[in-house]
């Protein structure tokens, strides 16, 4: 296992382009990258296509922005817009994630194992967001594939503007958004949930979720299907 | 509708035949034939006027007349105005259409350019001296730098709101002519990228040898990274050969790009990732960058996924250009585009287009100003665009400060476009801005790009005329010294002397400088 310590890095604007090279010098040598002590750095583990990368601390924001089929795993706290217009691959967050986590992804899964801020899943078009805790606002807004599945509570709009996609909520939340509507579990979603939490050890029977999808694909200036 | 009531249309019965030209040409079912096979009008406010029926008809039986006379007559209350009233009236909804403003405004035409005679350098041969038009993007940033053949580029136009055909003869074109094509907001055709290098698929391209085609001196295909974000991902922007950051556009300035739902069929919702039939309406801010220091961290970061290879750019819209440019500069961009009031869409509200920002030529300076206050002027190179139509307008835009050009209207009328102002509908009867098979078809993508490069290459041939006649080598010693202004209004807007009086007219302008 390579260790790739942020710390060492001296030269502040220089700093993205450096760790990046390190880790992207490792995979190619297919060696396991851990990284840590990257408190403050923004968009680590960036655009990567493959590859295993642990990284042992809290971390900055805009982690794995454009990741296409990397798997990382991040033990703490990330900030704002992490998995940030990912298409493939899967990010793992083993504690909180804040403004914006997985904004514009087009695939591959984000889990998170606490809590999240507002606006999480915005503009989903494809991927499957799984956070084990509670939510803020507007979450899924304007989604337009994919699914979002929640075990906590949520706060105002959920699903605001939704087009497609399904959100799935265990728990709570204080408001609905523009253009949902509830609709009863199909066996497919039963299957597909069973599968994600059997894939994630997660403890959730999927019947006590509730599903919330679009009301409609045309809610705007098209007429309405 | 695009502009209700504008139109009046006629058929000459005694010229008419009723071959039915007209019923099959037109695409808003202006006319039909009745159960005597006759050609009658019948739905005259559908009318766009872009005359087709009239290039077609081999009688020349048919005749659009724009309402316009009436202005006149009524004053502000004109047949249109009172039909926009009507239609808000009866349905709740403000008009939407496409292509671009339809006031007059402040613009290109309010300069003249001025020729050498004594009192500066004598003027160039055109025929027997080079007058050189290279613009470089990105030279000290990436690896790959854009080396323009010309100084005009192509405005970002996106997929949906153009046909596959049209996006198609824009890169072609641009390989011609050493410029760059720009996907816009919507992802990119598979065949943008080929074409733009020279070659007509992929494959061709893969199997060509050419392991770089960043470093050809064909063409760049531009991408943009957009508030709607469709289609990006790491391909998209590994492939681009420049990657443009959109936070506004000339015609709906403070609002993100529409695509209405009736095109977005198959092949588009692929491409965007979105369900066929439903609106693609991009949020008019980033939901991942809340301010400067974001967007700047965003900006870093494609660098980096990016291998730190090709230049990134910025396109603002037509606001407050002196501090936009100023903070736009300062986010470690290799261009910025300044997109005027007059650029063109493919939707937006009527309202917007006609009311919200300001005239192109009133961008410019205030731009350049910021990038000199910054010290990066000419190394940050500023693009100007909206409303240019011709050599003309764009040696006095490049007069003002500019060191290149966008045009996008003018290429789509280049195309076979007769500015019929309903973009948005979807039933462009040329092929340009439409996804129907049986609209689409009418558009040649060869021998379309080879239209477009003529009016690119007449285009950069009318710049070098007036560089030369000015008396400069290169358009990078052009300056406001080189136009004067007609109208006092222009001369206050932008601080170019007014013709006669010799000096800036307002007194601001001085102490600006």
């Amino acid at each position: 296992m390579d260790v790739v310590t942020a710390s060492t890095i001296t030269e502040i604007e220089f700093e993205l382009k450096n760790i990046s090279q390190e880790i992207k010098s490792k995979l190619k040598e297919n060696k396991v990258v851990t990284i840590t002590d990257c408190d403050q750095l923004n968009g680590i583990a960036s655009g990567l296509r493959q590859g295993k990368i642990t990284i042992k601390s809290s971390v900055g924001d805009y982690v794995g922005m454009l990741n296409s089929g990397a798997q990382l795993i991040i033990e703490g706290n990330v900030g704002r817009f992490v998995g940030d217009n990912m298409t493939a691959g899967e990010i793992i967050i083993k504690g909180n994630a804040s403004y914006c986590a997985a904004p514009y992804c087009y695939g591959g899964k984000i889990i998170i194992t606490g809590k999240c801020g507002d606006f999480l899943g915005t503009m989903n078009k494809g991927a499957t967001i799984l956070v084990e805790k509670d939510v803020g606002n507007d979450l899924g807004t304007y989604m337009l594939a994919g699914n979002i599945i929640l075990l906590g509570n949520a706060g105002e709009r959920v699903g605001n503007f939704l087009i497609s996609g399904r959100i799935f909520i265990k728990g709570n939340w204080k408001s609905l958004g523009n253009n949902t509507k509830i609709e009863d579990l199909s066996f497919d979603d039963i299957d597909f949930l069973k599968q994600l939490f059997s894939t994630y050890k997660i403890k959730a029977k999927p019947e006590e979720f509730t599903k919330i999808i679009a009301e409609t694909d045309k809610p705007f200036y098209s007429k309405k299907s | 509708m695009s502009i209700l009531g504008a139109y009046c249309v006629n058929i000459d019965f005694e010229r008419c035949t009723h071959c039915g030209t007209c019923v099959e040409v037109c695409p808003h079912k202006v006319y039909e034939k009745d159960e005597e096979y006759r050609v009658r009008i019948v739905n005259d406010m559908a009318c766009v006027g872009c005359r087709i029926c009239m290039e077609f008809c081999p009688n020349n039986a048919t005749h659009i007349k724009p309402a316009e006379p009436e202005y006149f007559s009524r004053s502000l209350w004109t047949f249109q105005t009172v039909e926009h009233i009507h239609h808000q009236a009866q349905t709740g909804n403000y008009l939407l259409r496409g292509f671009g403003t339809a006031r007059i405004i402040p613009h290109f035409d309010d300069f003249v350019i001025v020729p050498s005679q004594l009192a500066s350098p004598p003027p160039l041969d055109k025929y027997r001296e080079d007058c050189d038009v290279s613009v470089i993007i990105g030279e000290e940033t990436a690896e790959y730098p854009i080396k323009l053949n010309i100084p005009i580029v192509f405005g970002a136009m996106s997929f949906g709101a153009l046909s596959k055909e049209a996006k198609m003869a824009l890169a072609k074109a641009a390989y011609i002519m050493g410029t760059i094509a720009n996907t816009g907001e919507g992802g990119a055709i598979p065949e943008e990228y080929p074409l733009v290098h020279g070659f007509n698929t992929l494959e061709e391209l893969k199997t060509s040898g050419k392991s770089n085609p960043h470093s050809s001196n064909g063409g760049y295909l531009a991408v943009q990274w957009s508030t709607g974000r469709w289609g990006v991902n790491l391909d998209f922007l590994q492939n681009a050969d420049a990657i443009e950051v959109k936070i506004g556009q000339g015609a709906k300035p403070g609002m993100g790009g529409h695509l209405l739902g009736k095109k977005v069929v198959e092949e588009v919702a692929k491409v965007r990732g979105i369900p066929v039939g439903t609106d693609a309406l991009s949020p008019p801010r980033y939901y991942d960058a809340l301010n400067p220091e974001d967007l700047k961290t965003q900006i870093e970061i494609i660098r980096d996924v990016t291998d730190y290879k090709v230049p990134i750019l910025i396109k603002l819209g037509p606001s407050r250009p002196y501090q936009d440019v100023k903070i736009a500069a300062g986010l470690g961009v290799d261009a910025i585009s300044i997109d005027g009031m007059a650029g063109g869409t493919g939707a937006s509200p009527e309202s917007v287009t006609q009311h919200a920002g300001i005239p192109t030529i009133a961008c410019i300076p205030p731009a350049v100003q910021a990038l000199k206050d910054m010290g990066l002027y000419r190394k940050v190179k500023l693009i100007a665009l909206g409303g240019i139509r011709n050599g003309a307008d764009a040696f006095k835009a490049l007069a003002l400060g500019a060191d290149a050009i966008g045009i996008g209207t003018a290429a789509e009328i280049a195309m076979g476009c007769r500015a019929c102002m309903a973009c948005h509908q979807g039933n462009c009867p040329y092929g340009i801005t439409t996804n129907k098979p049986e609209l689409r078809a009418r558009l040649d993508p060869k021998k379309t790009s080879l239209r477009l490069a003529n009016f690119l290459k007449a285009m950069t041939d009318e710049i070098k005329i007036f560089t030369m006649l000015s008396g400069h080598k290169t358009i990078k010693d052009l300056s406001r010294e080189d136009l004067r202004a007609l109208t006092t209004d222009a001369a206050a807007i932008t601080g170019v002397k007014l013709a006669g009086l010799e000096r800036q007219y307002p007194k601001m302008w001085e102490e600006y400088q």
